[in-house]
């Protein structure tokens, strides 16, 4: 999996390099069709993995890191879990005075979950180290044409070298590139022009400043620029629009998500929940409510919302000791492309070439959006004024830019772009990986100038219609599937059976027993059995109560109900009789005869729900009271 | 495979999820011209009350599907199979029970299957195992112990401000309809533009209480004395308001007393075949009173 993600997929003019971040292992699982996880959670897998090799494979043998070396050519290196553990363990140095030794290797160690000897992880040895990456470096180039990377330095620090050779960028790089987003208007999980990000980062005046020594190093090396550019270009698509200020005050982004129901256009508020964000964020008309991470239920937008939209909103909460906010930018026009997570369409930075987008603005500007799309399009456009749209605002529906020219000045957002991607619609997807149920497959899209590409999918040729659809009915059925787009697309698909999850929970709770209580009316009860000994008094509110009786109850019985007695029938059949409570109760039997007695002599009426008939309702009624006088007699004559 | 048995065995294989997942994959199985807050609100229903899925799981925007299981219904061997469910699942179902009982499948509502079972509790209870499903009998008067008094849920209201910048009103017992007043002791729906709306349930001296949507008109009836539901044990008819929908542990108990969703008949919701036993359960819970059976001396 890590080769086939790291090594196998796109490279630089045929050099690769073994980047590995938490983040490339959780796109490598989801490509995989793997559970979705964390980025923390897939490097502790790794992490665990590699390590529990280690123990049993180098630490218990007298090769030691040798060890590792592959008995077979032809297999994918065995070694390249360990390589890629030294890559994360490189990729989380924070400071270039670190970028030594000391530092590395006791890192390394910690997360092999050993010793150090000698300044090293024990087993580790330096020329054993070099040969493994010679073994991943030669098994490459024999199988598929490609060189590894491999460093500049030499010296004495050679061996620690070659990890840091295949970390373009660090994590304490990486933390950092929201401030560059920010900054030069990119928009999370944006697909951005390579060329693009490296004029900004690089081209336009020199590394951009606010990396470290060792990355800007990194972005100066033609060499390795390439690899930083597209590291850079994949935390971007993974950008949770999260940003930091100066005070710590996390802000996440509100994007616009628009969907087609019964031929109107229905506008929501979507907006980003990174990790860490609280479940609500309100401001007393706004309500952003979530139950997981990722995003906030979308927040409806109305006829009223108009100025909402044109002046932006932010919102805050405070939570935990931090301060929280959800902003909208302000705007007059908004592009609105597919999306990979929501049906419909959602806000973007630019229009998708020869893909079907839309785009929202502001009533001033519709003519000259107008004119503007039918040069794109090379077709009539007409607004849309829905009365679900906010007022003030118009809506362009189906507009495909099959040209490439500028956008007048205002309508910069307008931009075309023109790089590949496939989107999912529809299908039953589970969760937010590349994984859908069995029988309904999701139709895939191909965004951006997609004409004159094949695509194959499972290695059998596939049509692309001109709106972008690929037609194949091979996604229905389970298993694992490869949909290609010509030489510069690969997506793994994954189609599942249905299958019960695990954690549901029962229908009923086991911990209230099986004891089921019986309905009691409003007033002063007493429950009685058919033991003597077997009552219990019940004073029931207005609306009735529940009793757990501890016997089974046969009769409940009133001796103020209107102006006399009454007894109901009760129907208590599922009480399960436990002996050593009844023996409790025949210390009371005087007291249960007395009540069936009393009860007796007032005539009670006898009432059943259960449609018993008047007979059995007076035949038991009438053992019941030969039980209670037998027990009044026998207790006249002990007196 | 019908529409919302697609979208249960879905919610089956991701066992939990939030409701813009749900709404959407109702969604996207209905098409584009169905009309979404009808057919997403009857979807929600259905799955909850027949013990499928439990919806906005203690207050949140979660729902979490039930572990697959046999109910029993009532004393004649019929069950109901509740909770998750899979194609896989149900013809394992099928070839257990082939010589011991009987499958039969109804239409819940369009599109969602009702699967029934007759059989032998004790064999239907061995099949439920053999195959990794729960078995419960008498589900429906288990279920009506464990759902929460309308008391206790007044009792445990959140006490609340009132919403500034909201639109009010009251539920009126004597007009049967929301007026557009702050009337005492009843409900209170507050609705802001956002078509969120909260619901307010004035207890006269301890103020205004929040409660979920459902169980306040019947916290409201409990503080009133209002008699709204009513029963008769010669039908087993279980009859509720249009307007006052029973709360969710309610609805659940009810239908898998008979077996069926509550229908509409006039103004009321009708649920039949409930046993006297669970309806007085039911009654009481609710706060509505004992259901008193006619006096013949």
């Amino acid at each position: 999996m890590l080769a086939e993600h790291c090594l196998l997929a796109d490279s630089c003019e045929g050099t690769v390099l073994l980047t590995v971040t938490p983040r490339t292992l959780v796109t490598a699982l989801q490509e995989a069709g793997e559970a979705g996880c964390s980025p923390g959670e897939a490097e502790a897998d790794l992490t665990a993995a590699v390590a529990a090799v280690y123990r049993e494979r180098v630490l218990k043998s007298p090769q030691k890191l040798w060890a590792l070396k592959s008995t077979s050519s032809s297999d994918v290196p065995f070694a390249i879990g360990f390589l890629a553990l030294s890559v994360l363990a490189a990729f989380h140095m924070r400071t270039d005075d670190e970028r030594t030794g000391r530092a590395f290797y006791p890192r390394l160690a910690e997360m092999l979950g050993c010793d150090l000897v000698r300044s090293q992880p024990a087993g580790f040895d330096g020329d054993a180290f070099l040969a493994l990456w010679d073994e991943l470096g030669t098994w490459l180039q024999e199988h598929y044409g490609r060189e590894l990377a491999a460093p500049d330095a030499q010296g004495v620090r050679r061996y620690v070298a070659y990890p840091f050779a295949h970390v373009p960028l660090r994590q304490v790089d990486i933390e950092r590139l929201p401030q560059f987003f920010d900054a030069y208007g990119y928009e999370p999980g944006a697909r951005a022009p390579l060329s693009q990000l490296a004029y900004d980062l690089y081209e336009a005046s020199g590394p951009w400043r606010y990396l470290t020594e060792s990355g800007r190093h990194a972005l100066s090396d033609r060499h390795r620029r390439p690899f930083v550019i597209r590291q850079v270009a994949h935390e971007l698509d993974r950008w949770d629009g999260c940003r930091v200020d100066s005070y710590g005050a996390r802000t996440a982004t509100i994007e616009l998500w628009m969907d087609i129901r019964r031929r109107r256009a229905r506008l929501h508020l979507l907006a980003r929940r990174p990790s860490g964000f609280p479940e609500l964020i309100e401001d007393g008309e706004l309500v952003f409510a979530s139950s997981q991470e990722g995003w906030y239920e979308p927040v409806p937008v109305g006829r009223e919302d108009g100025l909402l939209l044109k002046n932006g909103i932010r919102v805050g909460a405070r939570s935990n000791g931090g301060h929280y906010y959800l902003q909208l930018r302000q705007s007059t026009v908004l592009p609105l492309t597919p999306s990979e997570e929501y049906t419909g369409f959602v806000s973007d930075r630019v229009l998708r070439a020869d893909t079907e987008c839309a785009v929202l603005c502001a009533e001033p500007l519709v003519d000259d959006v107008a004119r503007y799309l039918e040069t794109l399009s090379h077709e009539r456009v007409q607004p849309r004024r829905d009365d679900t749209l906010p007022a003030g605002w118009c809506l362009f529906t189906n507009v495909r830019a099959m040209n490439e020219c500028s956008p007048p000045r205002g309508l910069e957002n307008l931009g075309v772009e023109s790089s590949l991607a496939l989107v999912p619609e529809g299908g039953l997807r589970l969760g937010r990986r590349w994984a859908w149920l069995e029988s309904a497959p999701a139709k895939l899209i191909v965004l951006g100038s997609h004409r004159g590409l094949g695509a194959k999918v499972d290695g059998q040729e596939v049509r692309i219609e001109d709106g972008g659809r690929v037609q194949t009915d091979l996604l229905g059925a389970a298993g694992q599937h490869t949909v290609e787009i010509g030489n510069r697309l690969r997506q793994k698909v994954m189609v599942f059976p249905g299958a019960v999850h695990p954690d549901c929970r029962p229908l009923l709770r086991t911990d209230a027993g099986d004891v089921v209580p019986i309905a009691i009316p409003a007033g002063r009860w007493v429950l009685v059995g058919s033991e003597p000994g077997e009552s219990e008094i019940v004073v029931a509110p207005s609306e009735g109560t529940l009793v757990r009786t501890r016997f089974q109850a046969l009769w409940a019985v009133c001796l103020n109900w209107g102006r006399g007695a009454i007894a109901l029938h009760i129907h208590d059949d599922r009480f399960t009789r436990a002996l050593e409570l009844v023996a409790e109760c025949k210390g009371t039997a005087r007291a249960w005869a007395d009540t069936i007695y009393q009860t007796g002599i007032r005539r009670p009426a006898l009432l059943c729900n259960y449609g018993c008939t008047d007979a059995r309702l007076g035949a038991e009624w009438r053992r019941l009271m030969e039980a209670a006088r037998s027990i009044k007699r026998a207790e006249r004559r002990r007196r | 495979m019908k529409n919302w048995d697609l979208l249960l065995e879905w919610m089956t294989h991701l066992g939990s999820g939030v409701w813009g997942s749900f709404r959407e994959a109702a969604a996207e199985l209905a098409g584009e011209d169905a009309d979404e807050q009808v057919f997403v609100r009857m979807l929600r229903i259905a799955l909850s009350d027949l013990g499928h899925v439990d919806f906005f799981v203690d207050g949140s925007r979660r729902w979490s599907v039930l572990r697959p299981a046999l109910v029993e219904l009532s004393g004649n061997g019929e069950h109901l199979f509740v909770g998750g469910r899979t194609r896989s699942l149900l013809e394992r179902l099928g070839e257990a029970a082939a010589t011991h009982a009987t499958v039969r499948v109804a239409d819940a509502i369009p599109g969602l299957s009702r699967i029934h079972v007759v059989g032998d509790p004790a064999s239907l209870s061995a099949i439920a195992q053999d195959i990794g499903i729960d078995y419960f009998a008498d589900a429906a008067a288990r279920l009506s112990a464990q759902v929460p008094p309308i008391r206790s849920v007044l009792e445990a209201g959140a006490p609340a401000q009132e919403p500034i910048n909201w639109s009010v009103r009251s539920w009126s017992f004597k007009d049967k309809e929301w007026v557009s007043e702050k009337l005492p002791r009843t409900v209170r729906e507050y609705r802001n533009r956002h078509s969120v709306r909260r619901y307010l349930v004035h207890a006269g001296k301890s103020g205004l209480l929040e409660i979920e949507k459902r169980a306040s008109v019947y916290c409201a009836a409990l503080l009133k004395g209002a008699r709204i539901v009513h029963y008769s044990p010669d039908g087993k008819r279980l009859r509720v308001p249009r307007w006052a929908p029973l709360p969710e542990s309610y609805a659940r108990a009810a239908c898998l007393a008979g077996g069926q969703l509550g229908t509409l008949s006039g103004d009321d919701i009708v649920f039949e075949n409930i046993d006297p036993r669970v309806a007085s359960m039911l009654l009481v819970g609710l706060g509505q009173g004992f259901p008193m059976p006619e006096a013949n001396r």
